[in-house]
Formats: structure tokens, sequence, C-alpha cells
């Protein structure tokens, strides 16, 4: 079976949540990037993603984290990553990227 | 002698390409065929996944991540989502948490070892959303080779799951 997520947008305090369940790569990250580019669009530049349930993800998903970064940062903006997997983080990490994005540990304390 | 069945042909490796005897002990051996679609990588990252299930391997998710973006890259840049086309992968195992692996196409060469893997720095000051496969594909493996014959384009990854760089 192909890899597919699931994904959902909600608000907390002044963020949009996204939350992301299965494994983003190559196949499945069109959907995840549609998603939040659908959020920098309409002008909610303060993000979190969950990824809690996130098992794992290629480049494709962390370039994709990389350019809504971007987006969100040149609107005065912010993407904060929330409940990341240690296996999934270690991808991040071999990128050089930990202290590139900021990690929390879940939603509520990335959307206070 | 390891003597892989690839799909697309070609019986054995070349001697100065035959990296068997990285390998002491066989304890896995498999090998796939798979088209060039996104879905089909994401399909054999699974089975891939569950063959190496039974292993204790410490970074058993990168290396599913670097097989994961050897096959994207094929399926994107040497054949450019063209479903008819075939990749061919072998897969060792040895008892030494050693993995062999093999990756066959026939689209035109790319070969890995001649282009400088971006910096992913540079990458990320641009906002960019690609360009960072090749870094973590150099970064898992230990070893990487490649080799063209008879329009068979042969990439060779070695991934020892003691000498992953820096983790």
């Amino acid at each position: 079976m192909a890899s597919s997520i699931d994904l959902s947008t909600s608000e907390k305090a002044s963020y949009s949540v996204v939350t992301v369940a299965g494994k983003i790569d190559s196949d499945t990250s069109p959907q995840f990037t549609k998603v939040l580019s659908g959020l920098v669009a309409s002008g909610k530049t303060k993000i979190v993603i969950d990824l809690s349930a996130v098992t794992f993800m290629s480049s494709a998903g962390i370039g994709a984290s990389v350019k809504i970064l971007n987006d969100c940062r040149s609107k005065k903006g912010d993407l904060r990553i929330a409940g990341i997997q240690s296996e999934v983080k270690k991808v991040f990490e071999l990128l050089g990227f930990a202290a590139a994005f900021t990690f929390f540990a879940n939603v509520a304390t990335a959307a206070k | 002698m390891l003597d892989p069945i690839i799909s697309l042909g070609m019986k054995k490796l070349p001697q100065e390409h035959d990296f068997s005897n990285w390998i002491k002990k066989i304890n896995y051996f498999f090998t796939e065929e798979i088209g060039a679609q996104t879905s089909q990588v994401s399909q054999y990252r699974e089975t891939f996944a569950g063959f190496i299930a039974g292993f204790h391997l410490r970074n058993r998710n990168l290396l599913l991540v670097g097989i994961d973006e050897v096959l994207a890259n094929i399926t994107e840049h040497t054949y450019k989502y063209d479903k008819k086309k075939k990749i061919g992968i072998s897969v060792c195992v040895d008892t030494n948490h050693k993995v062999l692996i093999l990756v066959q196409d026939n689209g035109v060469p790319y070969n890995p070892k001649e282009h400088k893997a971006k910096s992913p720095k540079t990458q990320f000051a641009k906002g960019a959303d690609g360009g960072y496969g090749l870094y973590l594909i150099k970064r898992i493996f230990y070893k990487i080779d490649y080799f063209s014959q008879k329009k068979i384009n042969t990439l060779v990854l070695l991934f020892d799951d003691k000498r992953v760089k820096n983790i």
C-alpha cells in the first residue's frame, strides 16, 4: 500500500494548527504543501505543524516545511513544529536544521 | 561471490564495482522491480521496512529515508515520472548490520559521486523546497559507487548502521 496522510486544520490562540498523520514523502508532500500554502495565501502566517502522528518524513516534506517557514517569516509570521518523533527529528538534525526550526513538545506549548 | 539477480539484465558486477566482500555473511537477500512512480517508491519503502524489521538497526529510519531519496530521485530526475520505466533494487543484509543495496535504471546516467551535494544551510537561507536529497544520501550511506554498462546504470550503496555520519 502506498503512503497516505491525513491533514486537518484548526485554530489555537493566534496560531493555525495543521495536524498531520502518516508519512510525508514525495508521494504525499504535495497534499502537505497545498494545505500549508493555502494558509499562507489566506494571510495565516503563524502556523504550528503537529507532527506527533507522523512516522516518516523525507526531504520532500522537510523542503516543503523550509519553504513555508521562509514564506511565514517574510510576512512577519512564524512556523513552529510540535510533537515531532525522535526518528523524524533525526532527519532534520542530519540536515543541520535542529536550530533552524523551533520544536515544541506539543501543540499547547507551541501555540502559546 | 554475490550474484545478484538484477531485473534489468545484469548478472554479475564488474570486479572493480563488486563490494560483495564487504558483506561477510548474507543473512537476507531480496530483489524487486518497481515502476517510476512516487506511489511505488512509497510502497517499496514499506516493503523494504518489512524486510529489515527483524534486524536491530539503530538508524533504521535513516536507512528508509536514504532508499526513499534514491528512488525518488530516479523517478523524478532520471525517468521524469515515466510510468513505463523500471527501477531494479537488490538488497543484502548481513549479520553485522551492514546493508548492501544495488539500484539499477536504464535512464540518462547520473553519477552522484560526480555531483557535489547542495549545502542545506544555503538552501535553507534561500527558502528552497528542494535540493536536500543528495546531501542526505551522501550522509546516510557509508559508501556510494556508480557505473554504467550496456545502458544500465548501477548505483551501489553501502549502509553501515554503526558508521552513519554524525548521528
